[in-house]
């Protein structure tokens, strides 16, 4: 499933908080954050493993779960998931239309 | 390494032979199933406690007719997600009418101690500290109220009037 | 309805603690994930793809407007307003918080329910015919089964951690309305020749990577006899079953391996022993203590036929279209059972909001003896309604956007959450399904079609049961893009098969015109309108469609 880390492109790490289960991901400055454009972005393999490293201690601290690198392209000064799991992560929620908004705009 | 006992941490008085390891004609020992079997007959003869250590896929075949022979069964857990002893378990006590000390070894973590506990078991190996302190402090499981009759009938009791199949715990391990 | 007794009250309150105690370890830290992951998921609490889900118990999938109120309220309170009724029976929210879990499963224990067992290598929600206690054709009300299982399976020292996950299926119908040959254990309650109750007892079904249809172990289990005999079952496969590959776990796969014969002499002998033993037969009287609970209502006598339903369809179309399509036959004359499809053109199948539960809390209390049902299919269920209820029970329906007259149709799609939430999958479903219905939502169409099931899962482990779909959709994963195997064939049912895979896989846009081709192929076809689409698949075979598909393709 996380067969997306090979390490050549551009990189995020990604994990779940702890407390929340919410989708998070690792800034610069080593906070976890919500929005994957606040990401810190790396390239090549040393500097993804020196991020990884990071997280996984954030890991061992009990803030996040189950740290990974995920593969990312830019666009438009955007960062963008290459996979659609991870495009669905950082979304923040499902593709889909929930059904208390169905509700809403069939009411309207 | 702690071994925790009819309520208290107490010193381990079985050697567990090593493959190298002659067996000594005194002391209580503990042998895996495979050495026990093929050493049967010799070990008939020897007037001192014997232990045996089964392994989850090892089974009780083979041995049920020298169950009474030992003074105490080793269960090994090597992974918390492995329940073959707690049907080993229940088989000896239930089945065999074993009445020796049933031991589970591994890294016993509190949340599985009152599973081992109904199933038979009744001594403990345990590394994890919080575990231990758990034990100490008598608080493994708050859950007294069973929905099923297991192992150790000793420490838990029907309720008069109930529906048979339920169980009340008198005490924590 | 099961009624909590102090004892069992006092269990799930212990239960609750000990949960609530673990919870604040992992969160203290002096758990690690991997100590802590077995013990969420011994209480139905998952990390999914965007947060943790809690999944609830719904035994046998029976509820009352209290119990729906609480969901409701939880829904509210700790997700964002709906939940997810799944074929399993329970009820699963995808937005909670790990640290909520406690409080939520303190508010469940107050109306008597919990989230035990509802993940995790164990016995998991026993389930049962959603028609039980309502359906003409049973011989008793399973439900009576499937509540003693429940209870005997609640954290059961030994069954704790099992190979994987194990499922109980009990249907009490010659029709089999709870899939019980794709369950592990699947009973039948049958009665003998003196009117004494048994079991036809079933073992090694499953979906999944392996997908198996169960053999038959037993034709006549005595009734007294069913704990002595599923605690045979479960041990052997403890003790037997592969541990070392996930997906060679299941029963099945030992029954497949060893022979059902081998097996079935382990699972007598095994059965002697405990038999011996002796403490789990159930006397008589204890049944009949259970059976109490499951007594039916008050029900007045009245005429078969309801000159007030009559009339009332005579003048409403819509009502006349819904009755003829999710209203059931009762057993008892002038009642029917009702189902209340959540599957309304373009909403994700399965999910209903606070309000919609709140509705249906609001009409079982009025108008249903305050009994609800989930079914396997993703539906809820009133039991119990008189014909001349029928007008007002839909119009409330109509107001809550609960009345769509699709039960059976091919818009009443099975789909599992997919990759718009799980985070094991391959494929979205839910899209998928909204896209097929909104395809076929013309009710003529539908009508023209008849009874069709299509079942989706996003990924192999066919949580949307598509293998026993007429139509089975599987999403699976080419090269990072989204693509679509399709089945067809198969059926849940007493005449239960598996699914046969038709050619290649689609990708996501042309799977929806994929079944558009098969459904116009089989209208082409069928020898009349009375010709279902299962009965002529199984009359044609596949070659017809897969031709059609492959044209369709070149
Ligand atoms: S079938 Fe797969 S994708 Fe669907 S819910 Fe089950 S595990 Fe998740």
């Amino acid at each position: 499933m996380k067969k997306d880390a090979k390490g050549a492109g551009p990189q995020v790490v990604t994990a779940n908080a702890l407390e929340s289960g919410l989708v998070v991901f690792r800034a610069p400055d080593g906070r976890w954050v919500r929005a994957i454009d606040e990401a810190q972005l790396v390239r090549g393999r040393e500097e993804a493993a020196v991020l990884l490293d990071a997280a996984t201690a954030d890991a061992a601290r009990n803030i996040v779960v189950e740290p990974y690198l995920v593969d990312v392209r830019e666009e438009d000064g955007r960062i963008m998931p290459v996979l659609l799991r991870e495009a669905i992560r950082a979304a923040g929620g499902p593709t889909i239309v929930e059904v208390s908004a169905y509700l809403h705009a069939a009411a309207i | 390494m702690a071994l925790y006992k009819n309520g208290s941490f107490v010193e381990d008085t079985w050697r567990f032979l090593a493959a190298e390891d002659d067996v000594p004609s005194d002391g209580a020992i503990v042998l895996g199933k495979a050495r026990f079997l093929a050493e049967r007959e010799a070990l008939a003869g020897r007037n001192a406690p014997l232990g045996i250590i089964i392994e989850p896929g090892e089974g009780l075949a083979g041995i049920e007719a020298d169950i009474h022979r030992f003074a105490l069964v080793v269960l090994p857990f090597p992974k918390y997600t492995d329940g073959r002893a707690y049907s080993l378990a229940r088989m000896l006590r239930e089945e065999h009418g074993y009445r020796g000390e049933l031991r589970a070894s591994g890294n016993v973590l509190r949340d599985q101690v009152r599973f081992m506990w109904r199933c038979g078991i009744d001594a403990l190996e345990v590394t994890h500290a919080g575990t231990i302190a758990a034990l100490q402090a008598g608080a493994v499981s708050p859950v007294t109220h069973h929905y099923q009759p297991a192992g150790l009938e000793a420490v838990e009791h029907r309720l008069a009037g109930a529906r048979p199949w339920l169980r009340r715990a008198a005490a924590h391990p | 309805m099961y009624r909590y007794d102090e004892f069992d009250r006092r269990f799930v309150a212990e239960r609750v603690a000990e949960f609530r105690d673990q919870v604040a370890r992992r969160l203290s830290g002096e758990l690690t994930e991997d100590e802590f992951r077995p013990l969420r998921l011994m209480n139905g609490v998952y990390l999914q793809l965007h947060a943790y889900m809690l999944r609830i118990a719904i035994p046998y999938g029976s509820l009352n407007a209290t119990k729906l109120r609480r969901l409701a309220r939880i829904a509210r309170t700790y997700d964002r307003g709906f939940g997810h009724f799944t074929t399993r029976q329970n009820l699963q929210f995808n937005w909670i918080r790990l640290e909520d879990v406690p409080a939520i499963l303190g508010e469940l224990a107050e109306v008597e329910m919990h989230a035990i067992q509802t993940s995790g290598n164990c016995i998991r929600n026993v389930s049962a015919d959603h028609f039980s206690g309502a359906a003409a054709d049973e011989v008793a009300d399973p439900r009576v089964y499937a509540e003693i299982l429940r209870q005997w399976s609640s954290l059961h020292p030994e069954f704790s951690f099992l190979p994987r996950k194990f499922k109980i299926a009990v249907t009490a119908a010659e029709h089999d309305r709870a899939a019980i040959q794709v369950h592990d254990i699947g009973l039948h309650v049958k009665r003998g020749e003196a009117g004494e109750i048994g079991f036809s007892v079933y073992v090694g079904g499953g979906l999944g990577r392996t997908p198996m249809v169960a053999k038959k172990v037993r034709d006549f289990l005595p009734e007294a006899e069913l704990l002595s005999y599923c605690e045979a079952i479960l041990r052997v496969y403890n003790l037997y079953g592969r541990r070392d590959n996930k997906y060679k776990a299941r029963i099945k796969i030992l029954l497949h391996e060893a022979g059902v014969d081998e097996i079935a002499r382990q699972i007598e002998e095994e059965y002697e022993q405990v038999r011996r033993r002796g403490v789990l037969l159930l006397p008589r009287e204890e049944i009949d203590r259970i059976a109490a609970y499951f007594a039916p209502p008050a029900f007045e006598e009245l005429p078969a036929r309801s000159v007030t339903l009559e009339r009332a369809k005579a003048l409403d179309a819509g009502l006349a279209e819904f009755v003829a399509r999710n209203v059931t036959t009762h057993k008892v004359p002038g009642y029917a059972s009702v189902t209340i499809s959540l599957k309304a053109i373009g909403a994700p199948p399965g999910d209903a909001s606070a309000e919609q539960m709140e509705a249906v809390a609001a009409i079982a209390e009025a108008y249903a003896h305050d009994e609800v049902r989930v079914s396997h299919e993703q539906n809820l269920v009133l039991p119990h309604v008189r014909l001349d209820d029928l007008p007002v029970v839909y119009a409330a329906l109509q107001k809550a956007d609960l009345a769509t007259p699709n039960a059976g149709y091919i818009t009443d799609i099975i789909a599992c959450p997919g990759l718009d939430y799980c985070s094991l999958a391959n494929a979205r479903s839910i899209p998928v399904a909204q896209r097929i219905a909104e395809r076929f939502g013309d009710p003529a169409r539908q009508r023209e079609i008849g009874d069709l099931k299509i079942k989706i899962s996003g990924c192999i482990n066919a949580c949307g049961h598509h293998h026993v779909g007429h139509i089975g959709i599987l999403g699976v994963d080419r090269k990072g893009e989204e693509f679509y195997q399709i089945t067809l064939g198969g059926s849940g049912d007493e005449m239960c098969s598996i699914g046969e895979i038709v050619g290649k896989g689609f990708s996501s846009e042309e799977v929806v015109d994929a079944v558009e081709t098969i459904v116009d192929t089989y209208l082409k076809l069928r020898q009349g309108p009375g010709e279902t689409f299962l009965a002529a698949f199984r009359r044609l075979g596949e070659a017809p469609f897969r031709e059609a598909l492959y044209a369709d393709a070149g």
